[in-house]
């Protein structure tokens, strides 16, 4: 059963306020208020100097858990939220896994689910571990990007990005933190500039979430309040608390600690978070905990996994 | 369309007997995408892309953008039409490339998920090179328990609107191959999938490897030890270095101007004309960049995938 065996993350330690970023973007001084006093964003995560390699070099350093087990690691998934992050055929994350002795590994990315890359890296890495019938072997996901431009800087009305990375260790039979499901919806049909159409992509953002959650929950033979924490994406406040009207979940324990303080981390938010929940002692033995995302820009996926911790 | 899954390991993660190609299409697009001739987008893309050249130091050749390239969404959908029977769905695609298009940042297979038939899962895989497709066949194949029916999409296209610095094998045309893979049905002939094996090789050991399919052997499984002589097809570079194969009755090469879809195309010409004694098929091909070398086993359709073809229900 697919397997989570360690986690680390990286956080550069600049900051930039977010009406800076707005600024820059051409937003007017009333969106970043909104921004600030509505959706509860404060300010983001950024490495003014270095490059996609520095993010997640940061993550790898600090993945203990790798440590000696380099010969067993077996594939190498960078999740994206955008599908093209470097000129071809530049491959920085090919050469970092060469200087982490990884270079036996098959290096590659997997996406265009936007920000929900993650939790796909995840379940297709199980499934090629499991599929292999190799026991023994590991998967690494790696997840994190460049906010290179105003693309990769704003999600329109919702949030800002913010630079930084995750590592995760994946293995096809571990007893750590078990996937026991895992839910994704692709709505292709928002992919279009029409205005009308990203009304309603806001108007059904939170029920969509909320419905690839309750699917994950259902799925892994389980009721919602019988999960510990969701660990979001980090968009903001203000869209996870509609998630939780929707689901009667109580929004505390969602953790939204990070929101305000890194932005929103591409594909790296749910494992960012996990730390955090680690850390405050939210994660119980044995208890039933979500990682959430929806991705959205050209099309938007909605995903949900559950895990026992 | 909502998808729910449990991890793999459960009875239900069998792939199904006989599962493998059913059908397979390859389509040129020799011109450019209608995408390219939007101004809107292609001032999109000249921010993008200048944006993701500069900590590089690479600049943006902006009269080489204009009006060129392709959309690998307009292909696929293209693809999906030819491939995909008139009444059948499609539970899984997975459109594998190395050469960015001229949507860098569209997650183009969520589009796609909307307009094929069965609203599939959808995911692509990238950013290995030629052995991008292989990854995508592997991947197709450990969902196949759940998402049998599945369509893999190899696409490239020529336009690359800067100089990298790092020398490389640009395709000559924009060109795509779907293979469409499920379970054995009555009246369509599948060519069942065997093992699919990616791994770091050099030029050298790549010719050792393919050492093993230059005479006939024994063996059940035509990747460890070919069986009958197999037919082989081959990477245009991978073929330049390879060994002479005497005991394969056909080795069919890619042309140099397909990089990432040339073995496939070659191969959905090979099944559009099955010989009239079936033989193991390997497809094989080396990225020098990553220094992959990639290997797919292909069983010629078996009586027993035919029986079970003629009798869904049995494994």
């Amino acid at each position: 059963m697919t397997a989570v065996v360690a986690v680390a993350a990286y956080l550069p330690e600049g900051r930039v306020r977010i009406e800076e970023v707005a600024g820059r973007l051409g937003l007017s001084g009333m969106q970043a208020k909104i921004f600030r006093r509505y959706h509860k964003l404060g300010e983001v995560a950024l490495d003014p100097h270095g490059g996609l390699a520095d993010l997640l070099r940061g993550a790898l350093r600090r993945l203990d858990g790798l440590r000696g087990q380099e010969h067993r690691v077996r594939y190498v998934l960078h999740a994206r939220t955008f599908p093209t992050v470097v000129p071809y055929p530049h491959d920085p994350v090919g050469e970092l896994c060469e200087e982490f002795g990884l270079g036996h590994a098959a290096v590659f990315a997997v996406g265009h689910h936007a920000c929900a890359s993650g939790l796909l890296a995840v379940d297709a890495a199980g499934r090629l571990l499991a599929a292999d019938d190799d026991r023994d072997g590991l998967a690494l996901v790696l997840t994190g990007e460049k906010a290179f431009t105003g693309e990769a800087q704003l999600v329109p009305e919702t949030s800002f990005f913010g630079e930084g990375a995750a590592a995760c260790l994946v293995s096809a039979a571990g007893e750590r933190d078990r996937m026991l499901a895992y839910a994704t919806d692709p709505r292709g049909e928002f992919d279009t500039d029409d205005q009308e159409t990203a009304l309603e992509f806001q108007r059904v953002y939170a029920d969509t979430l909320a419905a690839a959650i309750t699917a994950a929950v259902g799925r892994a033979g389980l009721a919602m309040d019988e999960v510990g924490v969701i660990l979001p994406h980090n968009v903001n406040r203000v869209a996870w608390h509609q998630v939780c009207r929707t689901l009667g979940y109580p929004r505390e324990r969602v953790v939204l600690d990070n929101v305000a303080t890194t932005g929103h981390v591409f594909c790296a938010d749910g494992f960012i978070n996990y730390l955090t929940a680690r850390d405050r002692g939210l994660l119980r033995q044995g208890e039933p905990y979500v990682m959430a995302a929806a991705g959205a820009g050209s099309g938007a996926t909605f995903s949900a996994m559950v895990f026992a911790h | 369309m909502m998808r729910t899954f449990v991890p793999y390991g459960a009875a239900a993660d069998e792939v199904p007997a006989g599962w493998g190609v059913r059908r397979a299409v390859r389509l040129d697009f020799p011109g450019p995408a209608a995408l390219a001739a939007d101004p809107v987008h292609t001032e999109r893309l000249r921010v993008y892309l200048t944006d993701l050249l500069r900590p590089y130091g690479l600049a943006l050749d902006a009269a080489a953008l204009a009006g060129a390239g392709h959309a690998y969404g307009e292909m696929a959908e293209v693809l999906i039409e030819r491939a995909v029977p008139t009444g059948e769905s499609v539970d899984l695609l997975v459109l594998a490339y190395s050469v960015p298009d001229i949507a860098p940042g569209r997650a183009t297979t969520t589009r796609l998920s909307h307009v094929c038939p069965g609203t599939p899962m959808a995911f692509a895989v990238t950013d290995q090179g030629a052995a991008a497709p292989f990854t995508a066949l592997r991947l197709i194949r450990a969902y196949a328990g759940r998402l049998p029916r599945a369509l893999l999409l190899v696409v490239e296209q020529p336009s690359l609107p800067y100089d990298s610095g790092i020398p490389v094998d640009l395709p000559a045309t924009s060109s795509g191959v779907a293979l469409l893979l499920g379970p054995p049905t009555p009246g369509t002939p599948t060519t069942p999938l065997g093992r699919v094996t990616t791994g770091p090789a050099s030029a050298a050991q790549a010719r050792t490897a393919l050492a093993k399919f230059a005479g006939p052997a024994t063996g059940a499984d035509p990747l460890a030890e070919p069986a009958a002589p197999a037919a082989v097809i081959l990477g245009s570079a991978l073929a330049a270095q390879a060994p002479p194969l005497p005991g394969a009755p056909r080795v069919r090469t890619a042309a140099p101007g397909r990089p990432t879809t040339g073995v496939w195309w070659e191969l959905a010409a090979e099944l559009s004309a099955p010989p009239a004694e079936p033989a193991p098929l390997i497809v094989a091909d080396h990225d020098p960049l990553s220094g992959t070398l990639s290997v797919a086993a292909f069983a010629a359709a078996t009586e027993e995938a035919l029986a079970a073809a003629a009798a869904p229900g049995r494994a």
